[in-house]
């Protein structure tokens, strides 16, 4: 374990250098699982998350997906600063797929989850991070929740957001939906995951009960704190 | 259940499962991006109208501004040019002027900003599995946008030296369709390169820079003797001949026309076999 550090490796090939952000990850994730992806910095969370929105295609191996992915990997996800709330609503909406007539119907319960209030008229560039982060994720778990992705930014909200996104994962779970979020803080995980997978180095570590991975990565930390 | 089992033996359900997933040609996986993407017109036009809107809101005259300030141009050069050059036809040449660069305009603001038609769709790309050529789309839509509204000077100087164009002036709009279709494949040959390589746009906006004496907006074919018969192989000059042709002159040229297919199925051609190869790779580039 000495070569590789916790981050994916630099590989110089033909005078050309490429990042080995991933290897050898074999794992299946079944519907109603939620799934934390644990790992430090630079472990390949976020790179494993867009392996599975279908961002990244993987240089080797295979991925299938069944079912709607809404992947939310950034709080401002190219919203438009000048464009109301609902306008955004509008744009997310039609890029998932949905006609109007769904969009428009979906509006009101964005807005009481988000809750934006009469600031849904208004242009987003006037809206708080706090409010932006609920309206994307207001919006990301409402149309085609089949399979949600989320990274670590969902950790950066207050304990009402993240009490409410808890909720929200779990009304998801009873459709048979899939959650993969990844993120450094313990307790949001804990409070809506069941299962985590540990990467370490780009290496899949662990796929197991969350209470089972932590254990394990404490573990892992304390050795190699003592060498 | 998930399974329980630490560092991820292969279980045999996946095991199982891996040899059929198979994966598509890339060349289809090109194809279906493209067409897909196209399929997805609500969307592009949405996106390329708020981004339209965007460019100009807060300012009292919006996007009026697109028509005032290539009014204003077009003044200008009108001005300089009918006086300081000594054509025969002083109407004919006013007429050519403001068309050729009406057009011209339009191509070279698609061109000079085709490398970064995938740069500046990142955080949508990097966040939805979306084709790609749906951010291309959205770039031509926004810049038809601009073509529009300048068309209104075009049929505003016409009026105002008393041109009145023929029953040909029809062809401009299959020209137009024709051009439109030349930006497509354009943005995305030069978006993949571009992406790559970040010389390619400073580059492209250098060279499209020189080529507006190059193209005959300014000089007439036959007032520049020899140096037309090489200036001819510029397929931008062809491009803007099919449009300005028909509405300027009583007959059609089809030597500018087929000239210009030649080069959109060459350039279609090739366009698909580089997106073939780069298309699953530009996200990683940015």
């Amino acid at each position: 374990m000495s070569s590789r550090a916790s981050t994916g490796q630099v590989i110089k090939y033909r005078s050309s250098h490429y990042i080995e952000a991933i290897s050898g990850a074999t794992f299946s994730i079944k519907a109603g699982e939620r799934v934390g992806i644990v790992g430090r910095n630079g472990s390949g969370k976020s790179t494993l998350l867009r392996v599975l929105g279908g961002i990244y295609e993987p240089t080797a191996g295979a991925i299938q997906v069944d079912g709607h992915v809404s992947s939310l990997f950034n709080i401002n996800l190219g919203t438009q600063p000048e464009a109301t709330g609902r306008h955004n609503i509008l744009i997310r909406g039609l890029l998932k797929g949905m006609s109007r007539k769904e969009i428009y119907s979906k509006v009101d319960e964005i807005v009481e989850f988000s809750e934006l209030g009469d600031f849904i008229d208004m242009p987003l560039r006037t809206y708080s991070q706090g409010m932006a982060m609920r309206l994307s994720f207001a919006v990301a778990t409402t149309f085609s929740p089949e399979i949600i992705l989320l990274d670590e930014w969902i950790g950066a909200g207050d304990m009402n957001f993240q009490w409410k996104a808890a909720k929200r994962m779990n009304e998801l779970v009873a459709q048979a939906g899939i959650t993969v979020i990844a993120s450094h803080n313990r307790n949001l995980l804990k409070n809506i995951c069941d299962t985590a997978i540990w990467l370490d180095g780009g290496v899949l570590k662990a796929h197991a009960p969350i209470d089972e991975v932590y254990e394990l990565m404490d573990q892992h930390d304390a050795e190699r704190a003592a060498s | 259940m998930p399974d329980s089992s630490h560092f991820s033996p292969l279980d045999e359900e996946m095991s199982a499962q891996i040899p059929t997933i198979r994966r598509r040609s890339q060349f289809k996986a090109a194809v279906d991006d493209i067409t897909l993407g196209a399929k997805m017109w609500p969307i592009w036009l949405a996106l390329s109208w708020e981004e339209f809107k965007t460019t100009y809101s807060r300012s009292i005259l919006g996007f009026l501004w697109v028509t005032l300030s290539f009014a204003g141009f077009v003044f200008v050069k009108l001005l300089v040019f009918s006086s300081m050059l000594s054509t025969p036809d002083q109407q004919y040449y006013n007429a050519y002027l403001v068309s050729g660069f009406f057009i011209w305009q339009f191509i070279t603001a698609s061109v000079s900003s085709a490398p970064g038609v995938f740069l500046g769709s990142q955080t949508w790309i990097k966040n939805d599995a979306l084709p790609l050529s749906l951010y291309v789309y959205k770039t031509v839509a926004r810049e038809f946008y601009n073509l529009v509204l300048t068309s209104v000077v075009v049929v505003a100087a016409f009026l105002y030296i008393g041109y009145r164009p023929g029953p040909y002036a029809l062809m401009t709009i299959p020209a137009i369709v024709l051009i439109l279709i030349n930006a497509v494949w354009v943005k995305i040959l030069l978006g993949i390169v571009g992406t790559r390589h970040r010389d390619v746009a400073h580059f492209v906006r250098a060279v499209m820079f020189a080529m507006l004496f190059l193209v005959p907006i300014f000089w007439l074919p036959e007032q520049i003797g020899r140096l037309y018969d090489y200036l001819w192989w510029n397929p931008i000059l062809h491009f803007m001949q099919i449009f300005r042709n028909p509405l300027i002159d009583p007959t059609i040229d089809w030597q500018y026309w087929i000239f210009s297919g030649v080069v959109t199925i060459v350039g279609i051609v090739v366009t698909l076999l580089a997106y073939t190869l780069a298309r699953r790779r530009i996200v990683f580039w940015f």
